[in-house]
């Protein structure tokens, strides 16, 4: 118990000392980068899985009033939700998406658009 | 022992692009088109590394947002251009920009090809090289925006390691027969995108996401 205590306030400290230096950033990028990695080592539903739950730590370990979550992540999370057939939720991130950033607003509405004509169309059949 | 070998790999960076004296570029053309979002392209290849442009992909969005400006997720473009029937570099590159604007609503595209991806060795070390040149345009007119030329070469040599001279051999000997792999290749390709992006009077001017917005003219002329 106490070293895993030890361990934790190890890890804490190793991070803080890290994270102190590092230069400043704009933006909150966690694992963003090592996400893609690990698709491109991984195709397929694996990778892709892997990828998602890097991605929605680093959504969560990003401090509020701090560098804000760097573009792309919020669309891409978005993205592989939606491969995994996580419709709805796939949606609320592209909108988040573009609601830090208007840039990505015409390829996002894109791709809800293209979502939720998916998504109705795969409703009708069911008895 | 990491943060030492991260200073020396620092250290060559800035020796080699110290010895780089390229003339200042001119960046009125950057500024009548001052784009605000960079849609990057998967990368065209001049390697024999067939994994190259796609791990390479996983190193330019930080790179480049860092310098203030908004940078599509790669795989999601790369994923659409797929869907559209641009599969291959030379599709991609037969591809009109105004078609990038029309489909992604981006400012520019980032064409980056990747010119050395090697390994190579001095006697008791290796070097890893990575190399590409890099051109930004305009989505709306196809106007080239900025255009720039980054290689790095990490030096890996072993230090020491006693064992004298067969010692040394044997360390030879088995680095030789091992190439630098995928892992190694990333953290150089990194630093290239950094530096490049960076780099004062040449890199990219600070864009809108940037507290140097607009503030930083003197540098680039």
């Amino acid at each position: 118990m106490i070293s895993r205590l030890l361990t934790t306030a190890g890890l804490f400290t190793c991070a803080v000392f890290l994270s102190a230096c590092q230069p400043p950033t704009q933006f909150y990028w966690g694992s963003y980068e090592e996400s893609l990695f690990s698709r491109q080592q991984q195709a397929g539903a694996g990778g892709e899985a892997q990828a998602a739950s890097m991605l929605l730590s680093t959504m969560s370990h990003a401090e509020p009033g701090k560098a804000p979550i760097g573009p792309g992540i919020h669309a891409d999370y978005g993205y592989l939700l939606f491969k995994q057939g996580q419709v709805d939720e796939a949606i609320a991130e592209m909108q988040k998406e573009s609601a830090a950033y208007p840039e990505s607003k015409p390829l996002m509405d894109t791709m809800i658009s293209r979502i939720q004509e998916r998504k109705n169309k795969e409703k009708k059949p069911t008895p | 022992m990491r943060l030492f070998s991260s200073i020396v790999a620092l250290c060559t960076v800035l020796y080699l692009s110290g010895c780089v004296t390229q003339p200042k570029p001119d960046y009125s053309t950057f500024f009548d088109h001052q784009p605000h979002s960079i849609l990057v392209v998967p990368p065209a290849n001049k390697t024999t590394a067939v994994d190259a442009p796609a791990v390479f992909l996983t190193t330019v969005s930080a790179a480049f947002a860092e310098r203030g400006y908004y940078v599509f997720p790669v795989f999601l473009v790369q994923d659409i251009l797929n869907d559209l029937g641009a599969t291959d570099e030379g599709t991609v590159a037969a591809i009109p920009p105004g078609k990038f604007k029309e489909v992604f609503g981006t400012d520019s595209i980032l064409y980056v090809t990747i010119t050395d991806w090697t390994t190579s060795y001095v006697v008791l070390a290796s070097n890893i090289i990575v190399g590409a040149e890099y051109r930004l345009v305009d989505a709306a007119t196809g106007t080239v925006l900025w255009t720039a030329k980054q290689k790095v070469v990490h030096n890996s040599n072993q230090g020491g390691g006693g064992g004298g001279l067969i010692g040394a051999l044997v360390v030879a000997a088995v680095k030789a027969a091992v190439t630098a792999t995928t892992v190694q290749y990333r953290p150089i390709a990194l630093q290239a995108n950094t530096i490049v992006a960076k780099r004062s009077g040449y890199g990219l001017p600070a864009g809108p996401y940037h507290p140097e917005f607009q503030k930083d003219r003197e540098q680039f002329k």
